[in-house]
């Protein structure tokens, strides 16, 4: 039973070795020339350092309001498409009137302006 | 073509189909066709949709079925509870339709949210389900978070919408953990198949075999967000400050709705699935009743602002209404459903009144705004004489008879020191209600204020004073309602 495991524990010793050589040898042998923009933790997005508190624009909250109700429509969708041969018409009703709803939704946005970036 | 359908009855949600279409439409007719500063047209129509769902609940009268495996149930109890709260919508919404523009907070999504916090009780009167009461105490927390910020850019809005959010979603975390709690032990959320869980258990019983422990833990969860939601004492802290910065419509139709809702809903889980554990949770529910009838009455006696006076007293009422549950007879459930059409109609009408007195810029909460009421506006001071009378519980109005029936439900299940407390905070709160009548009618003017009575909102508070009369004087009324519905919960 164990032994069917094998192979992934050899891949964890080969990973955990490419590790260990690739840095420690980088460290050794490779060149030192440490500068501003190397030393962050990420080489772009936002400044790492600053004031904790500070102003973003509120546009932002309507972009995430945006993403739910289509995250929400993809949960309910991918299911729906593995049995949709199974509930076949009744199926498609159903999920209608649910896309109906989500698109009430996606219209109010829209006729709000909430799409309009400027 | 063969369409098959599965075995649902659709009927039994006709309700909430209606509700939720109609207001899903009006969110629509609203933001095509109804130009701004005209959104009481708006109003009308949401009252039209209202009528709709209250027809629907027609050709279901009498009617027993549930369907969707058991998650929805339709019976005189979800129909009788539909027409109070489509009653409690009706009124918040005739009383909004001059507020809003005179406090220059006219949106036309006010009606729609109003629907939909209104299908949202409907749904919790109708479900036999966790998961579906928890949806539907969401969909009610969520509208309301919005409605409590609707009086935008006013900050004390703004407050009272925050501080009600954030613990909200906290009450909802505890309802989740709950329910969490419950399926571990039970594997299942349907609340038929809790009762069958527990009468197993309990029939294999033996001293080896230990009690239903996660499901107690998990029912204590729960207990503690309906306690929030229905603010109970020590879960009332948000309720003074959120009911005095909402809107005072918005105001108003919490103070009962959401009572009325999240009472039903545990009511149904009490009655369905809990009858078997009774000496578990009736213990617990009745120290919370009677810490609420006497944090709410006596904290309501310091206030001089009338709203958030209202507010305290809003919270001792969610007591005095918790009795009919804690007293788990047939008797109690009446009651419940008695107190709460008498203190509906009570409530909304007082806030009619303050509403009315409302100005724009400076709010007619103190005390100093009523005095000599009487003698510049008699109608209108003797109709909020008559909603403090019933506050009170004076004969001969509805709510006298209310807290009547919930004591002597109580007193019959043997709860005699809880209607000892009762009694006791209703002579507290006798007080603060009579000191506006006082004001209002021995005190000579302060203030010029001038009431906005507009004729919708002056035949509201005429029609809520009328009912709140003829409920004190003819309870059978509404009583053989209450009965039937009681027959059919089982209960």
């Amino acid at each position: 039973m164990l032994e069917a495991y094998l192979p992934i524990f050899v891949l964890f010793l080969f990973a955990l070795f490419v590790a260990v050589f690739v840095i420690s040898f980088s460290a050794l042998l490779g060149p030192q020339k440490p500068g501003e923009r190397k030393l962050k933790p990420y080489e772009s997005g936002m400044e790492p350092i600053g004031q904790a508190i500070r102003r973003f624009p509120v546009k932002f909250h309507v972009v995430a309001m945006l993403f739910i109700l289509f995250d929400i429509e993809v949960v309910f969708f991918l299911p729906y498409a593995l049995v949709f041969r199974e509930l076949s018409v009744y199926g498609l009703a159903v999920m209608g009137v649910f896309f109906l709803i989500l698109v009430v939704g996606f219209v109010y946005e829209w006729k709000k302006g909430a799409l309009q970036w400027e | 073509m063969n369409i098959a359908f599965p075995d649902i009855n659709m009927l039994v949600i006709l309700p909430l189909i209606v509700i939720f279409g109609s207001a899903l439409a009006l969110l629509l007719i609203d933001l095509f066709f109804i130009p701004a500063g005209n959104k009481k047209i708006t109003g009308y129509l949401a009252l039209a949709g209202l009528l709709f769902t209250g027809l629907a609940g027609v050709p279901l009268w009498g009617m027993e079925e549930s369907s969707f495996s058991g998650m929805v149930v339709v019976d005189t109890f979800a129909l009788t509870l539909n027409v109070i709260f489509i009653i409690i919508a009706a009124i918040t919404i005739i009383i909004s339709l001059d507020y809003l523009p005179r406090q220059g907070i006219e949106q036309g999504e006010f009606y729609p949210l109003i629907l939909f916090a209104t299908g949202s009780f409907v749904l919790l009167a109708q479900s036999t389900n966790l998961i579906l009461i928890f949806l539907g105490i969401e969909l009610l927390s969520i509208t309301l978070y919005v409605l409590t910020g609707f009086a935008y850019p006013r900050l004390s809005s703004e407050e009272a919408a925050m501080k009600y959010l954030l613990l909200g979603a906290f009450a909802a975390g505890f309802f989740v953990y709950g329910i969490a709690l419950i399926y571990g032990e039970t594997m299942t959320v349907d609340l038929n198949q809790i009762r069958l869980y527990l009468t197993e258990l309990e029939s294999s019983s033996t001293a080896a075999v230990p009690g239903p422990t996660l499901l107690l833990i998990g029912g204590a969860l729960v207990l503690i967000a309906f306690s929030f939601k229905i603010a109970l004492v020590p879960f009332h802290m948000w309720t003074p400050d959120v009911y005095e910065g909402a809107p005072t419509p918005v105001t108003a139709f919490m103070s009962v709705g959401t009572k009325g809702a999240a009472l039903a809903a545990l009511i149904r889980i009490v009655t369905i699935a809990l009858p078997t554990v009774q000496d578990a949770w009736v213990p617990v529910l009745a120290v919370l009743a009677a810490a609420t009838m006497i944090v709410g009455n006596v904290g309501a006696v310091a206030q001089t602002n009338v709203k958030r006076m209202l507010a305290y007293s809003s919270v001792g009422h969610a007591g005095y209404i918790v009795l009919g549950v804690v007293a788990m007879s047939a008797h109690g459930i009446e009651a419940f459903l008695f107190y709460l059409l008498a203190y509906s109609l009570t409530n909304l009408g007082a806030f009619a009144v303050i509403i009315v007195l409302e100005q724009r810029g400076e709010s007619a909460w103190s005390l100093d705004d009523f005095s000599g009421l009487g003698q510049r506006q008699p109608m209108l001071a003797v109709a909020m004489a008559l909603f403090m009378l019933s506050l009170a519980g004076v004969p001969p109005t509805a709510g006298y008879l209310g807290k009547f029936f919930v004591f002597a439900a109580a007193w019959e299940s043997g709860l005699g020191w809880l209607v000892l407390i009762g009694v006791i905070t209703s002579a507290i709160a006798i007080f603060f209600y009579l000191r506006i009548i006082v004001r209002m009618f021995m005190h000579e003017p302060v203030r010029d204020v001038q009431p906005a009575l507009h004729r919708s909102i002056t035949w509201t508070i005429a029609v809520a004073a009328g009912a709140v009369l003829l409920f004190g004087f003819m309870p059978n009324l509404f009583i053989d309602l209450a009965q039937r519905s009681v027959i059919a919960l089982g209960g």
